[in-house]
């Protein structure tokens, strides 16, 4: 079973960002299942959400504690966040949306979405919406599930203009992520 | 069938549909709320032609409920905490008039102060109110257990309202793999709606009036016994359903047993976290401890033959409630010690998950070692692991 679990901020789609994935998973005949920590949430404020995935039925109900991936989608909680890396092994991953380098303890791949996002004009309330974006590197980074699936799974949830940039942001970040390798 | 990445609400709100619910009266609450939406949704995209009732409370939700199904047609409602609360006088009407009825109840904490997080407070609350009580442990028994209790409820061995409990938000928002039955397969399980009798405007008759004291309490004694009497229906239907809807569920029996028969040590609890349980239990099991699970799927009915049999000549049994019976621990350990006593050499219980605690597996993995190890004391209240003990306080300290 692969657990990861998504960072972000109220407002950002962290939660549209986990449904997306365990729905791409369902196409591809994967087990998954999602679910955030609700709150009285408000915009700006910090949101963790959970995706599982696994090749036999998910019995587990509980927060992800121990990641195997960490999904960084607002880069600020990097700096000031003590939840992100909270129980993370030594073989867990981090991937975030940055715009240089990151030197961590672990694996780190690292994707500037918010250049993507806001290139192609994803953009709402003054926010790149980067959550979809997101997703096209964690794909490419997990080997699962397909992007065909994703893409399909996008269209099922947005409509129009907004499923298309969507599908084509993924497409981008799929191809641009990349690893961080640490300086010996 | 299709298998579907959808959330427990959502794949309530298909079975309603697929039940072809006639009316629906109804009040927003979290975490319900979105079974509502998802119903308006399916209705404006013409999927159903269920009536939505909208009201101003949930007395009124039930009461609506209540007069759409005297009328005779199959009807439906969902709530949770305060909602279930407000509705009680109703929830007792509707038993007593012995109506077919559905609930839905998405749990949640009770205030003072205010939580909308889960626990089954709410639900254990309407134990004696004479309604059926399934209390689902994923999205697609939530589905499942929706879609029989139609059935239960309308089957005339039993005429009575039935309530379908799930954790809110863990499992009403999860999104996870729902098989959904299609039409025709649930026309054939789901006879058209019976029940004990139909209120019609051409043909008035006096109800609800002044009733003789032994007459009255005959009518309770019939409530007693059809509840009783519920258990057989309950498993013929459940059978029927895995014949004829789901084949791969397991509803022969009300509650579920999970490595529980060569078991010395057993736990006994209701709801989602089953699952993390299950990882606990198997973790024991690797290191040599012999423990079992049995999960209580029906507070109402409640099995007495079942539950006896399955932990008849264990060493220890450990209740775990995630409500409150204040002063008595939780109602799961009250009822399970009640039916076991004289059986199972000790009965131990543990309230926690209280207000939308987060208990997973290492919780429950550290808990449950605890208590094979002896646990000195009948009821605890457990903290997860990392929760700082304070004092305890009241609410107006904490201000």
């Amino acid at each position: 079973m692969l657990e990861i679990r998504f960072h972000g901020r109220g407002g950002q789609g962290v939660v549209t960002a986990s449904n997306l994935l365990a729905e791409a998973c369902g196409l591809d005949n994967l087990y998954s299942s999602a679910f955030p920590i609700y709150g009285a949430e408000r915009r700006g404020a910090e949101i963790e959400a959970y995706c599982r995935i696994s090749d036999s039925p998910i019995r587990v109900t509980s927060p992800v504690e121990e990641p195997d991936y960490v999904v960084v989608i607002d880069p600020s909680l990097l700096r000031i966040s003590k939840a992100v890396f909270r129980g993370m092994k030594t073989t867990s991953k981090v991937v975030a949306n940055y715009s240089g380098e990151l030197q961590l303890k672990w694996r780190t791949f690292t994707i500037n979405a918010n250049k993507i996002a806001t290139e192609l004009g994803l953009v709402k309330s003054g926010w790149p919406m980067v959550n979809v974006v997101m997703l096209g590197a964690l794909v490419r980074v997990m080997g699962i599930p397909s992007l065909e699936a994703l893409k399909r799974a996008i269209e099922e949830e947005f409509e129009g203009r907004v499923a298309e940039l969507n599908a084509k942001a993924v497409e981008v970040a799929y191809k641009e992520v990349k690893e961080n390798y640490v300086l010996a | 069938m299709m298998r579907k990445v959808i959330s427990g609400n959502q794949a309530v709100a298909l079975a309603v549909k697929l039940a072809n619910v006639g009316v629906t009266g109804i009040y927003p609450i979290t975490p319900q709320t979105t079974i509502i939406e998802e119903l308006a949704e399916m209705r404006a995209r013409g999927e159903i032609s269920t009536e939505i009732v909208r009201v101003e409370s949930e007395h009124s939700a039930m009461a609506a409920t209540l007069g759409a199904a005297l009328a005779g047609i199959r009807a439906f409602t969902a709530t949770a905490s305060q909602g279930l609360l407000y509705m009680h006088e109703m929830v007792w009407w509707t038993a007593g008039s012995r109506t077919p009825v559905v609930m839905v109840v998405g749990t949640r904490a009770v205030g003072p102060p205010w939580n909308i997080w889960n626990e089954h407070t709410d639900f254990t609350s309407e134990r004696d109110s004479g309604w059926i009580m399934a209390f689902a442990s994923n999205p697609q028994e939530a589905l499942d257990l929706t879609l029989q209790a139609f059935r239960i409820s309308e089957d005339e061995r039993v005429f009575l309202p039935m309530m379908v409990g799930m954790d809110g938000f863990i499992l009403s928002h999860t999104k996870t793999n729902v098989l959904v039955p299609g039409g025709e397969e649930v026309e054939e399980f789901l006879p058209p709606r019976r029940q004990p009798y139909v209120v019609d405007p051409e043909e008035p008759l006096g109800m609800g009036n002044l009733f003789p004291p032994i007459e009255y309490m005959k009518l309770r004694n019939s409530i007693d016994l059809a509840l009783r009497n519920s258990e057989d229906a309950i498993r013929e239907i459940g059978r029927d359903y895995v014949r004829k809807v789901n084949p791969m569920g397991d509803y022969s029996s009300l509650n579920v047993k999970y490595k529980l028969d060569d078991a010395d040590y057993a736990v006994v609890l209701m709801g989602a976290w089953a699952g993390d349980a299950m990882e606990a239990i198997d973790k024991l099991r690797e290191e040599g401890v012999k423990i079992g699970m049995l999960r209580i799927r029906y507070l109402r009915p409640w099995s007495e033959r079942e539950i006896r049999n399955a932990l008849d000549g264990k060493k220890a049994v450990l209740v775990l409630d995630r409500s409150t019976s204040f002063g008595r621990g939780g109602p799961l350990y009250v009822e399970v010690k009640s039916t076991v006593a004289d059986v199972v050499p000790s009965v131990k219980g543990v309230v926690s998950g209280i207000g939308g605690v987060a208990v997973n597996k290492v919780d429950l993995y550290n808990l449950f070692k605890k208590f094979v190890s002896g646990i000195r004391e009948d009821v605890i209240w457990y903290y997860p692991e990392g929760v700082e003990k304070v004092e305890l306080r009241t609410p107006r300290d904490i201000e």
